[in-house]
Parts: structure tokens; sequence; C-alpha cells
């Protein structure tokens, strides 16, 4: 893991890396990023609330810009566009890292530093063991990527990815559009399997494509959506 | 009654023929495809359809013109569609091929002249079965491969008007021409009922 600050800039930024998930945003200018760190057996877990939007009214009174500092976690109505939950009273001895920016996104890239994804999000929780993490994000507006460029955007209320698997589940009612043709799918939930280029949703599945139309209970595609596989399914052509 | 005769025969073949050279709506146009299992592959621009496939034509419910025929539905083990892009980037189907038994039922209309003379359209369905089926991208063929048997019935007529067997059934829009074809050990066969007028 790695914390990297830049306030120097118009827009301060701050940087933290966790296994292949590079989080990035920026700094509100009435303070600076609010962490507290510390560790549990091997394991390290991050919590990033964004706020989007008049960040600076709301970061903790009292940071100073000049870099981080070690406070309490913020209060649950800690911004307007958050929707932190409820801090737990951790033990002394577990490793919490929170951090508030506005505008902001986490990044993914793989070994050779090929974008697999890039996301926006509300609130983010992580956790680091050894070198791989799992991150759960709400609020998620995120970009996937095909051999480094973008294949579909998608949307959900809740995301978890894992740099192990390299795998994305999200929940909570998905949409993915495809950046080919526009083509979408929506469905209660999905499994990307960034590495094996495949998408699998399940769920009051609708994927439309120009007059094209499926409903099927689950489907398998490609990223981009061009490929696909549907069970139970009926298309209809308008 | 039931006579197996050439002359019969023709004049069951005329009548397909006649409804099918019609078929200006003999087109897939609208249509819904299900099966247990859907592929679509926008690379080949391909949808299939596996296990309790169907094909149902959703087609201008409105009267049928006399000489016309209109695809309803082909139900089989396979169906495939082959899909064109155009250019409103839209999608229209431009061919289908059913393969595995396959069941085609379809509406004819023809005009008739009734023992008064007087004129009336008569709207007849064909139910075929076949092992494939294939609407070609010409639209001007409709081509029935294996064990194909035809049966046309008349609504509330449950015994068939015509019956017709053989081992491909291909109709040719543009030739006019409908050709059935058997093997030398099954050859193709007509079988027509008279209606009680006509055997008088």
């Amino acid at each position: 893991m790695a914390i990297r600050l830049r306030t120097g800039d118009a827009e301060p930024r701050a940087n933290i890396r966790l296994s292949q998930f590079v989080y990035n945003g920026v700094i509100p200018a009435s303070g600076s990023p609010d962490s507290i760190v510390s560790r549990q057996g091997r394991g390290i877990r991050l919590r990033i609330v964004a706020v989007v939007l008049l960040a600076g009214a709301v970061w903790l009174a009292g940071c100073s810009t000049g870099g981080p500092r070690r406070t309490a976690p913020p209060s649950e109505t800690g911004g307007k566009a958050a929707a932190p939950q409820a801090p737990k009273k951790k033990p002394a001895e577990e490793s919490i890292i929170k951090a508030e920016f506005q505008k902001a996104e986490m990044t993914w890239a793989d070994e050779n530093g090929v974008p697999v994804w890039k996301a926006q999000f509300k609130e983010a929780t992580a956790s680091q063991t050894g070198e791989s993490a799992v991150v759960e994000l709400r609020g998620v507006k995120a970009s996937l990527y095909r051999n480094g460029k973008v294949a579909s955007s998608l949307v959900a209320p809740r995301v978890v990815a894992d740099s192990r698997s390299k795998e994305v589940r999200a929940s909570g009612g998905v949409k993915i559009t495809s950046a080919v043709d526009g083509a979408t799918a929506r469905c209660e939930r999905i499994v990307w399997k960034s590495q094996e280029d495949r998408i699998i949703g399940v769920g009051a599945v609708k994927m439309i494509r120009g007059n094209l139309t499926v409903t099927a209970r689950s489907f398998e595609a490609d990223t981009t959506l061009n490929k696909a596989r549907f069970t139970e399914a009926e298309l209809s052509l308008d | 009654m039931r006579r197996i005769a050439i002359i019969p025969a023709l004049i069951a073949a005329l009548g397909l023929y006649v409804g099918l050279v019609g078929a200006g709506s003999f087109t897939i146009g609208k249509m819904k495809l299900s099966g247990a299992v859907l592929e679509w592959d926008m690379n080949k621009l391909t949808i299939t359809a596996q296990g309790n496939a169907s094909f149902v034509s959703l087609g201008p419910d409105k009267p049928m013109k006399p000489g016309t025929m209109q695809l309803k539905s082909i139900k089989a083990a396979s169906i495939r569609v082959d899909l064109v892009r155009t250019k409103d980037k839209t999608f229209t189907a431009k061919q289908a091929v059913a393969t595995g038994g396959v069941v085609i039922d379809a509406k004819q209309a023809s005009e008739e002249t009734d023992q008064a003379g007087a004129a009336r359209i008569v709207v007849r369905d064909v139910h075929a079965t076949a092992r494939t089926a294939s609407l070609p991208e010409s639209r001007e063929v409709v081509l029935l491969t294996g064990d194909v048997l035809v049966k046309i019935t008349e609504p509330g007529v449950q015994e068939p008007v015509a019956v017709l067997a053989g081992e491909a059934l291909t109709v040719s829009l543009k030739d006019n021409k409908l050709r059935i074809e058997g093997q030398a050990s099954k050859p193709a066969e007509f079988t027509i009922t008279l209606k009680e007028e006509e055997k008088k």
C-alpha cells in the first residue's frame, strides 16, 4: 500500500495504491485527506468516502492543508453526496485507512500497467492482504477495459472488486452499456471476469441492441456485449 | 374419401403455388425468437435459438389477400436467423434456417368460386413438418427437406384437403414453380380429399 499526497497543485490530490487498485481524488480546499493507519494481522483495511461536491464544506474541521493527520472517523453526515455507513468502533488493533476526496475515482491496472477498469464512486471500503486487495464500492459508475481500451460502462449500486481473482461483482440492479454500439444490458447482478473478457449476468435480463430486445433468465457475454449467450430467452425484432 | 391422383394433386399443388406466388407478405419481418438457449453474435450478425426453438412471425394482423401466404411460426430443435444492419443501425432478418423436427404453420388465402358463382376468399391452414427448413436470403425460395409432409386444412374441417409428402419441397417464387421430390424407394405423393360436392 502506498499513500501519496500532492498538495502544491491548484487542485491538491491524494493517491492511494492498494495492490493493483489506485484511488485518486481531489483534496478539498479546506482540508487534506484524513487518515488513520494501523494494522490488523497482515491485513489493511481502507475506507474512502467520496464527496463529489462541496466536499470542502463538509471536510473535517481542523484539517490542515499540509498533509494527513490522525483523527477520528467522520460522522455519517459527512457529506451530501456521500452515504457513509455509521462508523463502527474498531478494536485497537484493527487497521483502517480513512480518507475523503472530491471527485474520487479508482483505477485498476494489470501487472503491465494496462488499465482494467476505472470507476467513480460515492463510497468505498477496501481490505488488503499480502499483494491482493478486495474493494467494495457503492454508487458506482465504471468503465470496463479490454486490451487497454474501454469496452463498456457499468452502473451499479454496489460493486466488489477482487485484485486476486480479477473479478468484479456488481449487484443491486446493474446496467452495462457497450462502447461499441451502445447496446445495453440490465439485470439484477453480474460478475465480470476481466481476464476472460466475460460478463455473466443473472436475474431479469434485458438486453437491447437497436431494434433487437432479448429478455432472459441469465446471460454470458464478452465485455462489449457483441457475443452473448442467453438462457430461457426470447428475442423480439421490431 | 381419399384418392391419390395426378390431376387433384396438380390442383392442390396449384393452390399452394398460387398462394406462394403472390407471397409478397412471405417475408421474415418482425418476429419473436425463443429457446432454452439463445446466442447472438453481432460480429457475424447471427442469432441462434436452441432447445424448443420457436420463431413467431409478427406480421401485420390484417385480412389476407387472395393468393398470399403468411408464415405464422416455425418450431424446431434449432433455428438460426441471419441479420443485416441497416443504415439507421437497426436490424432486419434476411434469412432463417431451422433444423431438427421442424414444424411450420402458415396460412394461405385463395379466392374460389362457389357453386352459385359467387367469389369467396378461403383461408387454409398449412401445417408442414420436415427435418430442415430454410428461408434463404433471396426470399424467393422456401426449402423444406427430409421427410417433408404438408397438410392443408380448411377451418372447421378436420380432414386435410390436401397432403403433400416427399423428401424435399422447393417453392420457387421467382420462377413460379413448386417442386416436390421423392426418392427412388419413396416417391413423392399428393393426396387430396374431395369434398362431397366435388364427388358428385
